[in-house]
């Protein structure tokens, strides 16, 4: 990316084909449906990222209906018990994998850069194929359901269970590759984010004064940059077992299940952090936002977060108390487990000091804020319930655990990303959401979200297995199972809802006044440009002083301490008109060829080995054909470059951009 | 450019990064990927350890089918590819190219020497019996080191493709840094088979 | 742009490497890491051919002594050869965060495994 003098100039989707490699047409459009194939920006990736993974909730969602209407009387017959199987592994499945950290994926890529005053990530057309990828490890995922099944050994797939005998049919295959699959795209982007935090702030961002979501990304993204590989070699394992008759978890010859459990929980308790990160982060610019506060504590707060981070790595065998490890190991484990709770209450203290003494208004995104809190509270304390190992031995597997990580990634996680809907909804779409029907939609969640879960803790007290299809009449499980149930449907209602208010509040915006680059007050650096935000992002790029610099430039404070406004929100934002000189990145078919290969290798190592060989020649051609692309089309800049005589060749991009000034030259880095 | 006269003060082309940190997005990038890298053949290099001895009657075990003279051989003809790596990316800093081809030319031909040791060393052991499907040792074994030798075939693939850029004079100085990028992987790749050896072969 | 000239295997020869050498003095550095490099492989190998000089065969003194081998070279690449020496120490970190969480994660999963799991 190279600033030049020449205007921005994307727009055009009808100029004459520029080639490269001599074959192929570099795509131009910007705008219209097919600039959305191509596109490198970080925004329309970011967006995509939170379409897909709300299409996968609703899909995931139906699955949890399923399970809930089964269980809606004893002897229920909706289901049979492989179909139960099927439907509550692929609930799990999708809903961590293709819903939680995607969301917090599409959160990630669309603020991140623009809390840190960059105008793309480090490498745009890596991020674009990790949303390609992404999607198609999901779409593979789902194509079981078409091809004979899906898998039906639980979201953790523990062996022998997952291996051949126990499971003939291919669900375990597609969940396995589709996953591999996902994993590439989870890899490739937290690189990708990692180095965009480190390298590409806005001058004077240092570390300490950026806003704590953008903390919580940087967390999250080293927790997969070094969580993903544990289960990619665990998948590898599982691979070999199932489609080449390797022995890693054959009993007969040795193998040992246990290898399986502790290498799926050493990536899977740091996942577990990874999920809950971007929703604290979130929470934490919001509530400042509505106490009109600054967050009391940054510091705790950055490295409560950090520390959650680090300590992720200890507790994994608190999943496998009941699995034999030996006093040792629990006693340890057991420990470490009791710690972590303690950078968490750090955080719930923290947000709970920041609204006390503040000037609290109660709109929708606070008042998720608020759920989250509340319902994180609530799962935190069940889940210190399970670190002490006797009673964790009478709660492993039943329903209590289900109600305690339901309150932890829908009470914690997925009540933070609604307040992040509600609030950066104006930010993105340029349309504030139906204040009214967004706290209906709050309320409706929250009733039905406790009407689902709470009664579970109750259930699995009682001695309710979890992933038992059925249950017979007498045990005391029916009244408890049927108001869960009931609450599912107010839960799924919430989320269509959630849907409704979105076309609606878009219908009535057009006769309401645009919201503004500030419609909250806030705090942070994204809303000082324009909503929705340019293609460029900024334009001068901010110099930034200190911490929340957007809020000091709004306000002052008198000699007692009074908050007294210093400039309207006019004179400290950027308007989109007038000129705007920036050359960005340009889009390419690369990033998405060399993710629809990945799928297509991926039936072929289940039916036939030529499709392996089509995927694979089509992914390596395509990253051959990236490789040789420069990032920035030499061409683009050339026909509208009223100042310039001659075009910057590809390779002399460098150079050109080393005798600009220094904005210039950061904007080069961006070659990926 | 090539310079005949290369003499003893050339200058090394090192690129302004004006990064927060300094550093190139590529290198902090490939330095990234590595660090996760080593999580990937950890779990591996575990899983052998676990795997160590097949059970009794399932074909033969590590003593019986390690030939550590061969393999010593084939981790010193490793060992010297990074030489041979590191002198490449010295050479096109100097904007020596003609250097930078020869020492490419001579890493991937010291890395297939290695890949075509290790076809040799699984068919030998094929040979006495251990297929991949044998026992938990074997299948862990040729788990860990062909998933080693998929790396070390990659990099010898993006060595041909720098030697083909540098060819066709698509590798300037100012790029100087992908041949170093390249040479971290290679490197790394390196690292990971001086640990197989001393952790897989010598230590029972 | 230099003619291309193609190189075959015969051409990598040490007249190479001395022109090398003399042109740039970190290359002088990089043959004798290298050096360094072949005789810690060479003393790997005598001490799996003379096991008893250190305890014998898998014994905690061979182990030991075949470790800190297996650590040095690795640390001798990292430094020299991946140039952490010479560049910005946060690489030297990313790297080595990724390496120390890999050695004490597994470790810990191996003793979990097979030693503390007798007890139960």
């Amino acid at each position: 990316m190279t600033v030049t003098d020449a205007p921005l100039e994307l727009t055009s989707g009808d100029e004459s084909p520029r080639r490269t490699l001599g074959v192929f047409a570099r795509p131009t459009a910007a705008t219209g449906w097919r600039s959305w194939f191509t596109t490198v920006d970080h925004k329309k990736i970011g967006i995509m990222y939170g379409a897909t993974a709300l299409f996968f909730f609703i899909i995931g969602g139906v699955e949890a209906l399923l399970i809930r209407a089964q269980l809606w009387a004893p002897r229920g017959t909706l289901l049979s018990a492989d179909q139960y199987n099927q439907v509550f592994t692929m609930h799990g499945t999708t809903m961590i994998f293709l819903v939680v950290m995607p969301i917090g994926a599409a959160f990630a890529n669309y603020l991140m850069p623009l809390q840190i005053g960059a105008r793309d990530v480090a490498f745009p057309r890596i991020n674009a194929f990790s949303f390609w990828a992404f999607l198609a490890g999901g779409i593979f995922l789902n194509s079981s359901w078409l091809l004979g099944g899906g898998a039906d050994g639980g979201w953790f797939m523990y062996a022998p269970n997952s291996t051949v005998t126990f499971s003939p049919s291919n669900g375990i295959d597609f969940w396995n590759i589709g996953l591999l699959i996902t994993g590439i795209a989870s890899l490739t982007g937290a690189v990708n984010l990692i180095v965009t935090v480190l390298n590409m702030r806005a001058p004077g961002m240092s570390l300490m004064k950026m806003p704590i979501f953008t903390w919580m990304t940087l967390v999250t993204q080293f927790l997969l940059l070094f969580a993903i590989p544990v289960l990619t070699a665990a998948q590898f394992l599982l691979l070999f077992d199932r489609n080449f008759d390797a022995a890693f978890f054959d009993i007969s010859k040795g193998g040992q299940p246990l290898l399986w459990e502790h290498l799926f929980w050493i990536f899977g308790h740091p996942e577990v952090y990874l999920m809950i990160l971007p929703a604290f982060g979130l929470v934490s610019d919001i509530l400042p936002v509505f106490s009109r506060k600054p967050i009391f504590g940054y510091t705790f707060v950055v490295f409560s977060g950090v520390a959650i981070g680090f300590m992720g790595w200890g507790v994994w065998a608190h999943h496998m108390f009941v699995s034999g490890i030996g006093p040792v190991s629990v006693l340890v484990f057991s420990m470490a487990t009791m710690f972590i709770a303690v950078p968490t209450g750090v955080k719930i203290l923290n947000w709970t000091a920041t609204m006390v003494g503040g000037k609290i208004k109660l709109s929708a995104p606070m008042l998720f804020c608020i759920g989250l809190i509340t319902m994180f509270t609530i799962g935190g304390l069940s889940g210190v319930t399970h670190s002490v190992a006797p009673a964790d031995t009478q709660q492993t597997d039943t329903y209590y655990i289900v109600a305690h990580f339901h309150y932890v990634l829908f009470g914690g996680a997925f009540f933070g990303f609604m307040a992040g809907f509600y609030f950066y909804w104006p930010k993105v779409f340029g349309y504030i959401l139906n204040e009214r029907l967004g706290k209906a939609n709050f309320w409706l969640m929250f009733v039905g979200f406790n009407l689902t879960f709470g009664p579970m803790h109750v259930l699995g007290l009682q001695g309710m297995s979890r992933r038992i299809y059925t249950y017979d009449a007498g045990y005391g499980f029916e009244f408890w199972n049927r108001i869960a149930t009931i609450g599912s449907f107010l839960l799924a209602s919430s989320i269509a809802l959630f849907i409704f208010n979105i076309f609606y509040s878009r219908a009535k915006a057009k006769s309401l006044p645009k919201p503004g680059p500030d419609p909250w007050d806030a705090r942070t650096l994204e809303w000082s440009i324009p909503s929705p935000v340019p293609a460029y992002n900024y334009d001068p790029i901010p110099t930034v002083e200190r911490l929340d610099d957007f809020w000091y430039r709004k306000y002052g404070e008198t000699e007692d301490g009074r908050l007294v406004r210093i400039a309207s929100t006019e004179e400290v934002t950027q308007s989109a008109e007038g000129e705007h000189n920036v050359h960005l990145p340009s889009p390419s078919y690369w990033p998405l060829v060399a993710a629809v290969g990945l799928p297509i290798v991926g039936w072929g190592l289940i039916y036939t080995w030529w499709l392996c060989l089509i995927g694979g020649l089509l992914t390596a051609g395509a990253l051959y054909a990236w490789a040789l692309e420069p990032p920035d089309d030499p061409e683009a800049g050339h026909h509208h470059d009223p100042h310039e005589g001659s075009a910057p060749e590809g390779e002399l991009a460098t150079d050109e951009a080393e005798s600009g000034d220094s904005e210039a030259v950061r904007e080069v880095e961006t070659v990926g | 450019m090539f310079d005949p006269e290369v003499g003893k003060d050339v200058e090394v082309f090192h690129p302004v990064h004006d990064t927060n940190t300094g550093i190139s997005n590529t290198k902090l990038a490939m330095w990234l990927f590595l660090g996760s890298e080593c999580l990937l053949f950890g779990g591996l290099i575990t899983t052998y350890l676990v795997y160590k001895y097949p059970l009794a009657g399932q074909g033969p075990g590590p003593e019986e089918v390690f030939d550590i003279p061969f393999t010593s051989a084939s981790s010193f003809v490793l060992l010297m590819s990074s030489l041979t790596m590191v002198l490449a990316v010295s050479a096109i800093e100097r904007g020596d190219h003609h250097r930078l081809r020869a020492w490419l030319v001579a890493t991937a031909l010291l890395g297939s020497a290695f890949v075509a040791g290790q076809v040799y060393e699984f068919t030998a052991f094929y040979n006495e019996g251990l297929g991949f499907t044998t026992s938990r040792f074997s299948s862990a074994f040729y788990g860990l080191t062909g998933f080693h030798g998929v790396h070390v075939t990659v990099g010898i693939i993006m060595l041909v493709s720098m030697l083909l850029l540098s060819l066709r004079g698509k590798l300037p100085e100012h790029k100087a840094e992908s041949v170093e990028i390249v040479g971290l992987y290679w490197h790394f790749v390196d690292l990971v088979w001086i640990l197989i050896f001393a952790v897989v072969y010598l230590i029972p | 742009m230099a003619n291309p000239t193609h190189y075959g295997e015969d051409s990598v020869s040490t007249a190479v490497l001395d022109g090398a050498e003399s042109a740039y003095p970190r290359n002088r550095l990089y043959v004798q890491i290298a050096i360094i490099l072949a005789v810690l492989t060479a003393l790997e190998v005598m001490v799996h051919s003379f096991p008893g000089v250190f305890g014998g065969m898998g014994s905690p003194g061979y182990v030991t002594a075949l470790l800190i081998t297996m650590f040095a070279k690795f640390w001798a690449v990292g430094y020299f050869f991946m140039h952490l020496k010479w560049d910005n120490r946060l690489l030297t970190r990313v790297f080595y965060t990724g390496f120390i969480l890999a050695v004490l994660v597994y470790v810990a999963l191996m003793l979990t495994l097979n030693v503390f799991s007798q007890g139960g």
